[in-house]
């Protein structure tokens, strides 16, 4: 529950079935008007989960309603991360992230009692992207099922964890591992290469600036000491930058020279994406990503079912008798 | 012993013959008939025995110890009586609330050290292995019994953890033991770190080892001796072996590493010292450690001995031999078939992810060394072009898919040169500078390939120091 | 009815331990003495190689790379 308010009157709750039509038609009517309306739609969302979580009811609605939470989520963060909207990403990530725990409790149970949930292994892939270096939850995918381990979206999702793996990533109360990958060029690759869906391409925006960072951090210590400046354009290409402009602001935030001789990456002096004086980076959006968006509309990514299900054919799949 | 009675038990409580109360009715299973019989009133038309008249019996006994009575001794004893009395023993599932009843009650004598709780615990320990083989059956039985999944063994955890948790810190320095006093060891210090491997087996077995994390964590404070090597050999090895494979589910090779492999040869040395007996289980412990070693020592660049291998587990060795060869050999298509034609045992072992993202490393470095070796040490010009590397990668990754994204193809590519290198000189695999816009690698001229190829072990270890934490055990 | 009706509690200490992962009890008459031990806390086993970086088994792999390899080299040489 929120932690002002207190618990609301049986009387206020609203049933199941009205909380998926409320929740219908903010998909239907209401994303059309983000940026703007962020605060509202959080608010709007967060209240739907709740009104679940107050009656203890976790049968078909929840699964529907919380699933398509989360996809809202993953589009709001890169409609807001384009726009110049004032927003609270935190704020986003964490009913994003709360709304995946529900969903993997519901999937486990439903598991338990011998039933499936059809849009599973995409949550699951979501999941695994939420905390990208957390080993708990490459534990937890090997133990699903083979149809939900080899789904293409959470191969996808494992591909991304092993890239962005590094042993020199440097954050308070991490702990560096072994022979980490670091592949910050095929990151982008696949992320420009148009095969990774919008919305799983929406939540890598949130870890752009950081591989950005540990490649330039590694890159510097690869580079004789005497080594000139570098052409901004093999920088620009590899780390997939909008523009030049990007890489300046890129830099300036990190304190990397940039002169016309091009970057000198072996300026970067810190050792940390996380800058203890600066407020972050704002979250990078990546043209290719954004260009995604002029083929579709907002509702109908969030209504994309893989198996085109109705909330009718959720209650026939999967269980209801708790 | 078939003429059994309430009136013996009260006696045999009282002379602390503890043994009259183990729980198995193979075991003991005609004391408890016998006691059934008279707690029901049979056959002699006598009452029932109900919960109140159960409590008042245990109470009027007025069990002293030390001058004291102690209520939860007493809980316990009416526990047991009435399992006596209400036991079924042709139903675990009637009968099993009555045992595990029963054993909670005897956990909780155990956690004041004020009392005599000394004698009680072989009794608790036997108990366990008991109880935990009944959760088992049970959990196994969950969708018909219409449980949750690991519910009983969650619950046998939660006893033992009570128990685990009540074991004080030593106050003093005097009360370190490690200089040989094992005699005066308390009971509970004795069996610490058997609580220890099963507390963690059982966070295994209820797929939750994240919560080995507390326990690991709070061994050492809590035991009385700084020695490690003063507890029984075989606990020993267990709570390495287990410690390993914690490490490895956090990634940590390192660590795991060292940690199972001291398992393995300690078991070594006890398989060549044992009996004949005790072989086969020995055998299998020593395939259950090296299931776990082989490929953690393959993430640190070493090689096992296939030969020697063989002898102890013959399909074990035939399984990683050919990825032994397909990494020295630097050939990454061929590592990436090999975890694909073994996911299956390798997702059951938690070893997928963990070797798909930390094996392509070594056999990166391994192939640029046949670079090295085969060009750029016989030109003696110190410049490896990328171009070079690229043609080796073409061989070794093989041919491109089409961009459908699976995990044992969409991870590595030909073109990726500057940045393995860069990833590679980063591990200190490579010692060699990059020069991006020449399409340059640079490295010393030499003849000896170690100094710009040195050797793995060496550098991994300097990088990725063991946890200190640990080094008490190998004092 | 009962569920576990096939599974009496006469069996309970019969189920062996399915897991396949956890360590089977062992007798151990005679332990090794502690200086044993302590010896082989340095992992000194048969089971690992010393560092050898040479050995390698050929395959068609190596000798395909080894070929390209060479072939590079002299294009190389010829510039």
């Amino acid at each position: 529950p929120a932690a002002a308010a207190a618990p609301p009157l049986p009387s206020d709750v609203r049933p199941p079935h009205v909380l998926s039509q409320t929740l219908d038609y903010i998909v239907d009517n209401l994303l059309v008007t983000l940026p703007s309306s962020e605060g509202f739609l959080w608010d709007r969302m967060r209240s739907i989960r709740q009104d679940f979580t107050y009656q203890n009811y976790s049968g078909p609605e929840a699964v529907y309603c919380n699933e398509r939470i989360v996809r809202i989520h993953l589009l709001i963060i890169h409609v807001m991360g384009r726009s110049k909207v004032d927003f609270s990403l935190q704020q986003e990530l964490e009913q994003l992230h709360k709304a995946l725990i529900t969903l993997a409790e519901i999937y486990d149970e439903v598991r338990a009692i011998g039933g499936t949930c059809p849009n599973e292994a995409e949550f699951r892939a979501y999941a695994l992207l939420s905390k990208i270096r957390d080993p708990e939850y490459d534990k937890n995918i090997q133990e699903l099922p083979q149809e939900i381990f080899q789904n293409e979206l959470v191969q996808m999702a494992i591909c991304f964890r092993r890239i962005v793996s590094s042993s020199n990533f440097n954050e308070r109360g991490y702990i560096k591992t072994e022979n980490c990958l670091n592949f910050y060029k095929r990151f982008f690759q696949l992320l420009g290469s148009g095969t990774v869906p919008f919305l799983m391409s929406s939540f890598m925006e949130l870890y752009v600036n950081e591989v950005r960072f540990y490649a330039f951090k590694a890159l510097s210590h690869s580079l004789n000491k005497r080594h000139k400046a570098i052409n901004p354009d093999h920088l620009i290409d590899d780390l997939l930058f909008n523009d030049y402009k990007e890489l300046e602001n890129f830099c300036e935030y990190y304190s990397i020279t940039l002169t016309s001789d091009g970057v000198d990456v072996k300026s970067l002096p810190y050792q940390s994406h996380k800058l203890a004086e600066r407020q972050p980076l704002k979250h990078a959006i990546l043209k290719c990503v954004d260009k995604m968006l002029d083929h579709t509309s907002y509702s109908a990514l969030i209504k994309a079912d893989p198996e085109n299900t109705t909330i009718s054919n959720h209650i026939a799949i999967t269980h209801t008798d708790k | 012993m078939m003429d059994y009675s309430l009136a013996q038990f009260y006696q045999d409580v009282s002379n602390g013959a503890f043994q009259v109360m183990v729980v198995d009715l193979d075991l003991n299973g005609q004391r408890i008939a016998a006691l059934q019989r008279e707690l029901q009133g049979r056959p002699n038309d006598g009452h029932l025995m109900d919960d109140k008249a159960l409590e008042e019996a245990v109470e009027s006994q007025d069990f002293r110890f030390n001058g004291r009575g102690w209520t939860r001794f007493n809980i316990m004893i009416t526990s047991f009586l009435q399992f006596c009395r209400d036991v079924d023993p042709w139903s675990l599932w009637r009968s099993c609330d009555l045992i595990f009843k029963f054993y909670q009650d005897l956990g909780n004598c155990l956690l004041n050290d004020s009392y005599p709780i000394d004698p009680l615990v072989p009794l608790f320990t036997e108990l366990t292995n008991y109880v935990v083989n009944l959760a088992t059956i049970l959990d196994a039985n969950s969708v018909k019994l219409n449980t949750r999944p690991h519910q009983f063994l969650s619950h046998t955890s939660a006893v033992i953890s009570k128990v685990f948790n009540s074991v004080k810190p030593p106050r003093t320095s005097e009360d370190d033991v490690s200089n040989g006093n094992a005699v005066g060891l308390p009971e509970k210090q004795r069996i610490l770190l058997y609580l220890v491997n099963k507390l963690n087996n059982l966070y295994f077995r209820i797929k939750s080892p994240q919560l080995c994390s507390n326990i690991f964590k709070n061994f050492k404070p809590k035991a009385m001796t700084s020695s490690f090597a003063q507890y029984p050999i075989r606990e020993q090895i267990e709570y390495r072996y287990l410690l390993g494979r914690y490490y490895l589910l956090n990634h940590r090779v390192t660590n795991a590493f060292v940690q199972l492999n001291t398992a393995f040869s300690q078991l070594m040395l006890i398989a060549m010292t044992a009996g004949p007996d005790s072989q086969p289980q020995i055998r299998r412990n020593l395939s259950r450690i090296l299931r776990y070693l082989v490929p953690a020592g393959l993430m640190l660049g070493k090689s096992p001995r296939i030969a020697y291998l063989s002898e102890i587990d013959p399909s074990l060795s035939e399984k990683y031999a050919s990825l032994l060869h397909h990494m020295r050999n630097g050939n990454i298509r061929a590592l990436n078939a090999w975890l694909a034609h073994h996911e299956n045992s390798l997702r059951r072992d938690h070893l997928l992810l963990i070797l798909l993202e930390k094996l392509p490393m070594i056999c990166y470095r391994n192939l640029i060394r046949t670079v090295v070796q085969t060009c750029t040490i016989p030109q003696n010009t110190g410049k490896i072009p990328y171009a070079q590397i690229e043609a080796a990668f073409k061989l070794s990754i093989g041919e491109l898919t089409p961009e459908k994204i699976d995990i044992h193809t969409a991870i590595h590519r030909p073109d990726n040169v500057e940045n393995v290198l860069v990833t590679l000189i980063n591990l200190g695999l490579l010692r060699g500078n990059c020069f991006p816009m020449l399409r340059l690698c640079v490295v010393k001229k030499t003849q000896a390939i170690r100094e710009i190829l040195p050797s793995i072990q060496e550098r991994i270890l300097a990088t990725f120091p063991l946890n200190s934490e640990d080094s008490w055990l190998d004092d | 009815t009962d569920p576990t009706a096939a599974e009496d509690l006469k069996n309970v200490h019969k189920q062996s331990l399915e897991e396949d992962d956890e360590f089977e009890d062992f007798p151990v008459d005679t332990w090794p003495i502690d200086e044993t031990l302590r010896s082989t806390t340095n992992g000194q086993t048969n089971l690992w190689q010393e560092d050898w970086d040479d050995v390698e088994v050929e395959d068609d792999f190596t000798k395909e790379l080894r070929a390209e390899l060479e072939r590079n080299k002299e294009q190389q040489q010829q510039r």
